[in-house]
């Protein structure tokens, strides 16, 4: 067997061997069990259904939480020249999201966003084509007690269920012991095989640095910069931030190329721009967390952060995009007194208030009383009733499954209501509750006075494994000394005092 | 700046006879009948669709700062009137030396681009023997029309990179060097993936707005030249075809086309509508576009020559455009519809383009 999965690994993907955990997982997988994948982000996920789908006879369908994410997954699958993948998600239009499914005998792989499932018709084409593995990629935004809690995935076992139980995989980068069981009970399958492999990478070294009255960060990550001319991602909390500082850095350090990236930006630009960073045409992104997903460079060297993430999931998650090729990288997070407010003042707004929770209500009895459906665009009620559309999906998502919501139609009962009201609002401190958790724990993390590898993976695996001197800022690491051990990126001779001509002879490789 | 100068010039033509937002719609290339006609009887052809991606917002900005500097100024709620400074402005900008010509080439400028952009990242990767990399392209049209010509000769590389760029040094040097000069910076080859442009307008550091005009600059005097001279560069000249020609009847609305063959037939155009379900102004909307589209449609079984005459007159005395005024000055028994057809045919007749 397992040479037999190495051959058809060099046929299908030509690489020569298995990253740790790979050739367990598939190997279950291709025996029919339900699996949980714990992997690393950075080491090759995918390829765990990837390389499945080709040898099992029928679909292998997978859902992702972020459509960005999934057009990455299908772009780069087909550039291995593996053309058997289609995405399904609610940016196609009506044309594009028919061809897919009219033809799904075409593919191999189809990529679903998980409010698609809700969908009979898709449901009946995945149904008709059969489905011969299941898989959940992001498998901790299930749990309601994980950071990145997706009400649509409680959806999910539903459709696993009218699609006749295919065998699962469930995958994820970071999940603690406790969401390991959620993801289990959730899912019903209580016998699902484990397989967990340790996320820590050894090879990048952890700093904090607490910035002291006397200087900015600003300052601060211009004179770190100078230092050292490698590939760096810096990671904000704001869009607007994010484009501010690349704007300063870009007139602090005239001779680098730097760029930032966010999720407003057209498409056509992310694209460019990712695929710069790839080629090492700009050295310094200024991003936030919608960077880096799906984006496999393998020399990324420095990841700092200029904000702290909400949650350790989050920042182990975007320091593990550097280091990929192995080598010797680094974490810098910044922090200065105030910080930990931000985090905070996000979890108050991103969660529904009880006056909210009261309008959504209001709104739903005016439309029982004049007996009109609940509209299905989200965007729509939102801006109608002021309350942000993330807020709209969870309430409508608990009215749901409370049964005040049905086929988007309002059911009114006032003592049913009263008991949902007071459930929702108890879910909601709870979810409260959870995300201010992970932010304390976040915030361990910044002010622990002993090793911060230690303090960081405590709960995700048992030890950790490092030499003190490459460790972290508090087991003694010296920022100066890991840099003078690192190569400086190669830049590209540019010759502009060249005519244009001779330059697109040579970009369009004709000899003059 | 370029933006600026273009919305001062098309609010003098409309001269107060039409909304700012006119504007905003026709630089946008939305395909209403209105906007098409307003483009035809102001002579802003050259204009329409030529900044598709303008959003509202930028568009409300620069309308602000013309205001504040005081090139235009408000006559009502939504209408602008250039003032004596705009106008010594909007001289200083020879609007006249651009190629621009959105009426003619909307509809293939973005995808002739896109086959360039793409063409040059499939052979030079090809070149390199390299097969690993994600399309700057993400058109599926785009890809599948490359895909159909790499596979036709997967080994010629070499003969058509050479012949690619012969006929692109053919045709920017007849082009001042910031054109090509942005051209080399937006391509994406084997060694290098092309810049934005924001990017390339921090590059060359201009404003945004002026970059994107001047990209369609170049690419409307590319087309231009193909089309006059598609011998002297048979590749390019390749490029564009397949790709909807404006100039074709194919590029009428579905809907009109259909009211077209009905004409073809004989209908009357209320029976027409009747059959057609729609409402007859609908119908009246696919007349007018028709005639705007082909020259040499008919108009008299809808609109009398005598009628086609009074309709001039009044506008000619009156030097306007605008249709509730000239209804008002010609006899009762001619209606609006009337007076939009006429209106395509004298915009024809005088043959004045800009």
């Amino acid at each position: 067997m397992s040479d037999y999965l190495t051959k058809q690994l060099q046929r299908y993907f030509r690489y020569d061997s298995f990253r740790p955990g790979q050739k367990e997982i598939i190997g279950d997988v291709l025996k029919g069990c339900d699996v949980l994948g714990i992997l690393p982000t950075g080491s090759g996920k995918s390829l765990c259904y990837q390389l499945p789908s080709r040898l099992l006879s029928d679909l292998t369908v997978v859902v992702s939480p972020l459509i960005s994410l999934m057009v990455d997954q299908v772009r780069e699958t087909k550039a291995f020249h593996f053309k058997e993948v289609a995405a399904l998600h609610s940016l196609l239009s009506y044309e594009e999201r028919t061809d897919i499914l009219t033809n799904l005998h075409r593919y191999k792989i189809v990529y679903l966003s998980p409010e698609l499932l809700q969908n009979r018709q898709i449901i009946g084409a995945l149904k008709k084509r059969k489905v011969s593995l299941f898989v959940i990629d992001e498998a901790h935004c299930i749990s309601q007690w994980g950071h990145d809690f997706r009400p649509d995935y409680l959806r999910l076992k539903l459709a696993i269920d009218l699609l006749g139980n295919p065998p699962l995989l469930a995958l994820s980068g970071t999940v603690t012991a406790e969401i390991e069981q959620d993801i289990l009970e959730q899912l019903e399958r209580p016998a699902m095989k484990v397989h967990r492999y340790p996320l820590e990478q050894k090879n990048i070294a952890l700093v904090v640095e607490k910035l002291k009255r006397n200087k900015t960060k600003d300052e601060r990550l211009v004179e770190i910069l100078r230092q050292k001319d490698v590939p760096t991602i810096i990671y904000f909390s704001s869009k607007q931030r994010a484009e501010e500082t690349a704007r300063l850095l870009k007139e602090q350090l005239p001779d680098r190329e730097i760029a930032y990236y966010h999720g407003d930006l057209d498409p056509e630009s992310r694209l460019k721009i990712q695929q710069q960073f790839l080629y090492d045409q700009v050295e310094i992104i200024c991003a936030t967390s919608a960077f880096g997903m799906g984006i496999n460079k393998p020399n990324i060297r420095l990841v700092i952060h200029y904000h702290m993430p909400p949650d350790k999931e989050s920042f182990i998650q975007e320091i593990g995009r550097a280091a990929r090729d192995g080598k010797e990288s680094v974490s810098i997070l910044l922090f200065e007194e105030g910080d930990q407010q931000l985090p905070f003042k996000l979890i108050e707004s991103e969660l529904p208030t009880e006056q909210e929770i009261r309008k959504f209500l209001d709104f739903l009895y005016i439309l029982h009383e004049r007996n009109e459906p609940l509209p299905k665009d989200y965007v729509h009620v939102s801006e109608m009733l002021h309350i942000h559309e993330t807020k709209i999906k969870l309430l409508k998502f608990h009215f749901e499954t409370h049964g005040i919501i049905e086929d988007n139609k309002v059911c009114f009962d006032e003592a049913s209501w009263k008991r949902t009201m007071a459930k929702i609002r108890q879910l909601i401190d709870a979810r409260k509750r959870v995300k201010q958790k992970n932010v304390m724990n976040m915030l361990h993390y910044v002010h622990s006075e002993h090793c911060l590898r230690q303090e960081l993976y405590k709960g995700f695996q048992r030890r950790t494994e490092t030499e003190k001197a490459n460790c972290c800022s508090v087991c003694g690491l010296s920022l100066p000394d890991v840099f003078k051990r690192m190569d400086e990126t190669k830049k590209p001779k540019t010759h502009p005092e060249k005519s244009w001509k001779q330059r697109l002879a040579k970009l369009l490789e004709v000899g003059e | 700046m370029l933006l600026e100068a273009i919305i001062l010039y098309c609010l003098k033509q409309i001269d107060r006879e039409r909304t700012i937002n006119s504007i905003y719609h026709l630089l946008l290339g939305k395909p209403s009948i209105q906007t098409i006609q307003d483009a035809h009887l102001y002579g802003l052809e050259r204009f329409y669709a030529l900044y598709k991606t303008l959003d509202k917002r930028s568009f409300a900005e620069q309308v602000k700062q013309l205001n504040e500097n005081s090139y235009i100024e408000h006559v009502s709620h939504e209408h602008f009137v250039v003032t004596v400074k705009g106008k010594t402005m909007l001289e200083k900008f020879d609007l006249a030396k651009y190629y621009w010509n959105g009426m003619k080439f909307h509809q293939i400028d973005s995808a002739f681009f896109e086959r360039l952009l793409l063409f040059i990242q499939v052979w030079t990767n090809a070149k390199n023997h390299n097969f690993r990399y994600i399309p700057i392209v993400e058109n599926p049209k785009t890809l599948h029309w490359a895909k159909r010509l790499f596979h036709r000769e997967p080994k010629n590389y070499d003969v058509r990179l050479k012949q690619l760029y012969e006929e692109l040094v053919r045709i920017f040097d007849k082009l001042p060097p910031i054109y090509p000069e942005m051209f080399i910076r937006q391509i994406t080859t084997a060694e290098k993936i092309g810049l934005t442009f924001e990017q390339l307008a921090n590059a060359l550091k201009k404003p945004v707005s002026d970059i994107r005009l001047l990209h369609m600059n170049y690419v409307h005097f590319m087309l231009e030249e193909l089309s006059a001279y598609p011998k002297q560069y048979p590749l390019l000249s390749s490029f564009v075809q397949g790709l909807n020609d404006a100039t074709n009847e194919t590029t009428l609305t579905n809907s009109a086309n259909i009211t077209l063959s009905y004409i073809k037939r004989g209908f009357p155009l209320a029976e027409i509508a009747k059959r057609r379900k729609l409402k007859l102004n609908t119908i009246y909307d696919h007349i007018v576009e028709i005639a705007l589209h082909d020259d040499n449609f008919p108009i008299e079984p809808f609109v009398s020559r005598e009628k086609q005459d009074e309709i001039f007159k009044a506008a000619e005395k009156l030097k306007t455009r605008k249709l509730k005024l000239i209804k008002e000055a010609v006899g009762e028994d001619i209606d609006y519809f009337q007076i939009r057809l006429a209106l395509t045919k004298r915009h024809r007749s005088n043959g004045e383009k800009r």
